[in-house]
């Protein structure tokens, strides 16, 4: 099965129920217009098909379509960002892009070492290019990527955590007796772009050069800037 | 039918209509209605207002209920073919995977009109093709006048369902094959 077929498989709406899924999935992997088939054929398909729906092994390649694992600890704070809303939005139908993330050209400098294509391509045009790829050869970047960012969160554990709020005047139960306390703004949906905004001090002509900072310095810094409350 | 409180209202399926079957299986599934609440709904809408059992002590009302219940063993037998309006539809007791995503479609939205919609399924229009069949205009309206049919009409067609249904349960891919893995994730 292709990475295309799963992607199509992952976004089939169960809601609708299981005939209309295997039918779907049927269609997706034979190509064959299912419909007027009885419904005990369909069923003598179903039972051929089983392995199609089961989760493919987590084992995944370093190399595709000429293409690298970019190893995740090399990650950049853009890319980071991009993969985390796919993640978030949905990783089986993500896949692709996912994929157009990790998976890099790569190139040998002057000094024999492995230079990182930029992350300055199309990603919908970089994940057409992965449809063909098996399933099995990538699926497992998706556990590989899971683990990373579960590492990562907790490494930065204090940088993910909401500040606590303003304590409320003397005579005031909470804060939203308080009339001198401002309401607090809710910045969770915007807490991405104003992580830039703060790192490049509002001038956002400067924001693609900190996008393209490693992962791991950004969050250094940003910890040491707690810690040393500067 | 039956007569209650000087009313006569139908309690047998081939009695009631299609429409009428729905909404009574509708308010029989309804499981935040207590036997009591579910039956004056029932008898409400076949025409007893609610206030008309004001005075009817409650071992009466069960006893109402139960009669009104009580059903002799009756068969249902198939009818597949129906003339309306000067067209002729003819039903068969088979099942495409068009027929069944539809049917499936329909049991699982359970919209107004749902058992009408199943039926309008199985009923074809003679002189119809295939795409004719299945367009959401055609079926509404074979929905529209199944709907008025008597109910014991769509028996038939409801157990043979079933018993597909029951037969497909066993191999199928949807579902928990996929592991944990529903691609939504938290963080």
């Amino acid at each position: 099965m292709t990475l295309e077929q799963w992607t199509e498989i992952a976004k089939i709406d169960k809601e609708q129920g299981s005939i209309h899924y295997n039918s779907e999935v049927l269609y997706i992997l034979t190509d064959v217009d299912v419909d007027e088939l009885d419904i005990e054929e369909l069923s003598e398909m179903i039972n051929q098909c089983k392995w199609a729906t089961s989760e493919p092994s987590s084992q995944w390649r370093r190399e595709v379509e000429g293409m690298i694992f970019k190893p995740l600890n090399k990650l950049t704070l853009y890319e980071y960002i991009d993969l985390n809303y796919f993640f978030n939005d949905n990783y089986l139908i993500n896949l692709p892009y996912i994929c157009a993330i990790l998976y890099r050209q790569t190139k040998e400098n002057e000094w024999g070492e492995v230079v990182w294509e930029p992350y300055e391509y199309d990603c919908k045009i970089r994940a057409e290019r992965l449809m063909d790829v098996p399933i099995t050869d990538v699926y497992g970047v998706i556990r590989e990527f899971l683990k990373f960012r579960e590492q990562f969160l907790t490494t930065y554990t204090n940088l993910f955590e909401d500040p606590l709020p303003p304590e409320p005047a003397e005579g005031y139960d909470d804060e939203e007796d308080d009339p001198d306390t401002e309401p607090e703004k809710d910045t969770s949906k915007w807490s991405w772009e104003l992580l830039i905004y703060n790192l490049c001090n509002g001038d956002l002509s400067k924001s693609d050069a900190i996008g393209g900072l490693p992962l791991y310095y950004v969050f250094n810094m940003l910890g040491m800037k707690k810690e040393l409350d500067i | 039918m039956i007569k209650i409180l000087d009313r006569e209202i139908p309690n047998l399926i081939t009695e009631l209509t299609v429409e009428q079957f729905e909404k009574l299986t509708d308010f029989n599934s309804d499981t935040t209605l207590d036997p009591i609440e579910r039956h004056l709904k029932i008898f409400e809408y076949l025409g007893i207002p609610e206030n008309e059992f004001n005075d009817v002590d409650v071992e009466n009302f069960i006893d109402i209920i139960r009669q009104f219940n009580e059903h002799p063993n009756m068969t249902y037998p198939t009818v597949d073919t129906l003339e309306h309006e000067g067209y002729t539809y003819k039903a068969e007791m088979k099942m495409t995977v068009r027929d069944s995503k539809l049917i499936e479609k329909y049991s699982i939205g359970k919209e107004k009109g749902y058992i009408s919609n199943i039926l309008a399924v199985f009923f074809k229009r003679q002189d119809l093709g295939p795409v004719e069949h299945y367009t959401d205009a055609h079926i509404k309206h074979k929905s529209k006048f199944l709907a008025k049919l008597p109910a014991s009409i769509c028996i038939p067609y409801i157990s043979f369902i079933s018993e597909k249904i029951r037969a497909q349960a066993t191999p199928k891919l949807e579902g928990g094959d996929t592991g944990a893995v529903d691609g939504d994730s938290e963080n």
